[in-house]
């Protein structure tokens, strides 16, 4: 059951209408939490029902460790954290690592292993995001940041929270428990804004990603007949399609959300208008970014370390452990490497400084760079081998300019390049006008969000293309 | 409460407007797709296939040569019994009161049924507000596929093919792109792996193919089988089967006084230099088979004259 798809639009309708009748009958907190509870589990087990079992394992250790710091001598409060976290992530590492690291160990060892049983191995969907969202409660109650026990079922709604449960954004508990502590139904304003987030994020989806996603397969699909211009518009195509696939899923979350009355984190801020890496990142899969800041980090010291080489290294890890997260595969790990290079290297040349002056052309030089930058290491996520996405770097760079093509169909190329350009519109009227998501003022922009949502609907209708993945699922 | 009219308002007025957008868009989308496929009026000529038909004639020369109005109906995929549909569409479309030759497209894989698209009938969305094709659709669709373009009218041209249509038909552009020529050594090394669609003939489709003949004929039409080339290798695939096929559309136009049958395959099936793929011609191939066909039209407007 994807967001994009008929079964789910009737789901929520569903859900909608119980919640919006409960308020008139009942106004119970915990009716309230039950219906959303039992309709998350029913949208995570219509995947496959075998995966509630893990879904409730990391549930259940979490709120038992996490409640029970509360009561802990402070000598076992650590032992019970570092216990909670490794048991935790021992699904995650069996379902996602185990592959990769007995293949590198055999690697390493030289000994042939027989790895038919892991390779048959389905990753349960949304593992990486609901264990670290079930981690950060532990870990917030053990640093104090909570101060106030969650009930198992609004623990349990918490980390099975549906509009998030797939692919993020990772909530911190902090910001989502309080919310699920409350009671409050949905109002006509958190519905329509929800829908016109949702519309938003469905059409960066269907309209841009989805078919950006048949260029790009086309041209990498046949690296070695197409040109290196053909490669070069491939990659900043991935670029677009990543950024809309991802960042469309979380808006369709969001506003998922939103529409039930809550309000999740923003999980990307128009990250490609960034002019440094390190800004880049600060408006890039937030979410996840912020966790690794705030849970692996800071507990490594930060900045606040005493010689540059720890600094480093701290900064190298989290950039690393990042690839990891994504997946298990060396292009990742290559990724994440790139990205603390970049990191790096803006940093020792000054760039990072908050003493530099920027104007529109040296804002615009170096949005440019950082854009290149990021979609260099696009490149090496995107394709699993290394040797191949090697292999497109380097034509890239050495029959760049040669004849270009245009895919299977000039029209349908034609065609994504006009939708491009209303997405490119959009997203600047969104970064002027703050159209959607400035939650404070919404009402004052309540009717140019719904007319602007209009065309957006023409488009979909008209351009979208059905897809049953999201790039992110598979991590 | 106040806030909530408000909005409710607001609401109201913004779906109301997109439905405006969404018919106003309609308008233009159907415009182009009317005209792209001659169904805006009245014809002398009805060519009605898949894209074996569509790219094997020049739909303006013929119009320019013959003096006549030429209404070509055809679309990639569609099977026997969407061109069932689709003439009886053109015939309850106003455009029909002057038809007098339908040129169907045939060929080996007629009746064979798989291998041409499923889910055909949403090439037929934009002419849903025909009754024909409405039932049609309904009968073919599940529930989302049938309300979802019924309702909203603009996903209805949620298909390349018919935006490209659509801009062709604005254009009044019919051109066949196709420049290049076939691969003979792959197409060859294809057919040794014995992957290739096999000919059958199925008694369902042989059925609705005579009852779309009827149709037409009903109506004082002249049929006329174009079967336009298909290159020798694909016809040698399975020679007999073929052999068989191609008799059965001879001697069902011999049992027909308003049906002909043209097989253009004994005369230009070894000429790779027509042949874009297997099955479709180039450019280079079409203007040839349109000289034959307009050649044939005028002598028949000659033999009925006399």
């Amino acid at each position: 059951m994807f967001f994009n798809s008929f079964a789910f639009l009737s789901f929520f309708v569903v859900v909608l209408l119980i919640l919006v009748l409960e308020r008139f009958a009942t106004r119970s907190l915990w009716l309230r939490n039950t219906t959303l509870l039992a309709a998350s589990y029913w949208f995570y087990g219509s995947f496959n029902v075998g995966f509630l079992l893990i879904l409730l394992y990391v549930t259940i250790i979490n709120f038992f460790c996490g409640n029970a710091l509360f009561s802990a001598p402070h000598k076992r409060r650590k032992g019970i954290v570092t216990l909670c976290s490794v048991m935790s992530l021992l699904p995650l590492i069996f379902f996602k690592y185990s592959l990769f690291l007995c293949k590198s160990f055999a690697a390493l060892l030289s000994f042939e292993l027989n790895v038919e049983l892991l390779d048959g191995l389905l990753l349960p969907v949304g593992i990486s995001f609901f264990t670290f969202q079930a981690l950060s409660y532990t870990i917030d109650v053990y640093r104090g940041k909570i101060a106030q026990r969650a009930s198992v079922l609004n623990f349990a709604l918490f980390v099975a929270f549906f509009p998030t449960i797939l692919s993020g954004p990772i909530e911190k508990a902090r910001n989502l428990l309080p919310q699920i502590g409350r009671y409050f139904s949905p109002s006509v304003s958190d519905i329509t804004q929800g829908a016109c987030i949702f519309v938003w994020g469905l059409f960066k989806k269907m309209v841009i990603a989805d078919r950006l996603a048949y260029y790009v397969d086309w041209a990498y699909g046949s690296a070695q007949y197409v040109s290196g211009t053909t490669l070069a518009v491939a990659a900043v195509f991935y670029s677009i399609q990543i950024y809309c696939d991802f960042s469309g899923y979380s808006d369709m979350a969001l506003g998922v959300a939103k529409a039930l009355g809550f309000d999740v984190s923003k999980n990307f801020r128009q990250p490609y208008f960034s002019r440094t890496i390190k800004e880049f990142w600060r408006k890039w899969h937030i979410s996840l970014t912020s966790w690794f800041t705030e849970y692996v980090y800071f507990s490594m010291g930060g900045s606040r370390v005493g010689s540059k080489a720890r600094w480093i290294l701290n900064i190298s890890t989290i950039f690393i452990l990042s690839g990891i997260w994504h997946g298990a595969a060396w292009n990742f790990i290559v990724w994440g490497a790139l990205h603390a290079l970049f990191y790096l290297c803006e940093h020792f040349l000054g760039l990072q400084e908050k003493t530099v002056r920027w104007n529109r052309l040296t804002s615009l030089l170096s949005g440019c760079m950082v854009f290149m930058l990021v979609t260099l290491a696009w490149i090496f996520f995107r394709i699993e081998s290394f040797g191949d996405a090697w292999y497109v770097v380097a034509k890239i760079a050495t029959d760049f300019g040669r004849g270009f093509s245009m895919g299977a169909s000039t029209f349908t190329f034609a065609g994504t390049c006009v939708m491009l350009l209303v997405f490119l519109c959009y997203e600047l009227l969104v970064r002027r006008l703050f159209v959607w998501y400035d939650v404070a003022d919404y009402d004052s922009q309540l009717t140019r969000n719904i007319f602007m949502s209009i065309p957006l609907l023409v488009f979909i209708g008209m351009f979208g293309m059905g897809s049953d993945s999201f790039v992110y699922f598979q991590f | 409460m106040r806030k909530s009219s408000r909005i409710l308002v607001t609401l109201t007025v913004a779906i109301v407007a997109f439905f405006i957008v969404d018919n106003l868009a309609n308008l233009f989308m159907m415009h182009g797709v009317e005209r792209f496929y001659g169904l805006d009026e009245k014809s002398d000529i009805l060519l009605v296939g898949h894209s074996h038909l569509m790219l094997a004639t020049d739909k303006a020369r013929m119009e320019k040569e013959l003096g006549m109005k030429v209404s070509k109906y055809c679309r990639e995929g569609v099977n026997v019994i969407d061109r069932k549909m689709m003439v009886e569409h053109f015939l309850n479309s106003g455009c029909s009161d002057s038809l007098r030759y339908a040129l169907y497209g045939v060929d080996l894989c007629t009746f064979t049924g798989e291998g041409l698209s499923l889910n055909s009938y949403k090439l037929f969305y934009p002419f849903m507000d025909n009754r024909y094709v409405d039932s049609y659709i309904r009968s073919q669709s599940d529930g989302t596929d049938y309300w979802l373009p019924k309702l909203v009218k603009t996903t209805r041209f949620n298909d390349e093919g018919l935006k490209n249509a659509v801009v062709r038909g604005w254009a009044s552009n019919w051109v066949n792109f196709k420049n290049s020529t076939i691969d003979t050594v792959t197409y060859r090394r294809k057919l040794l792996n014995r992957d290739e669609r096999h000919i059958v003939m199925n008694p369902e489709l042989m059925a609705q193919f005579r009852e779309t003949v009827k149709m037409l004929t009903d109506h004082g039409v002249r049929v006329i089988l174009v079967n336009t080339p298909t290159y020798y290798m694909l016809n040698e695939y399975e020679p007999e089967k073929y052999r068989e096929m191609m008799d059965w559309f001879d001697d069902y136009a011999d049992g027909n006084d308003l049906v002909e049958f043209w097989d253009f395959n004994p005369q230009y099936a070894h000429d790779a230099a027509i042949f874009s793929d297997r099955l479709h011609l180039n450019s280079h191939g079409q203007q040839i088979i349109t000289t034959e066909i307009v050649n044939r039209i005028k002598a028949l407007e000659s033999e009925d004259a006399d």
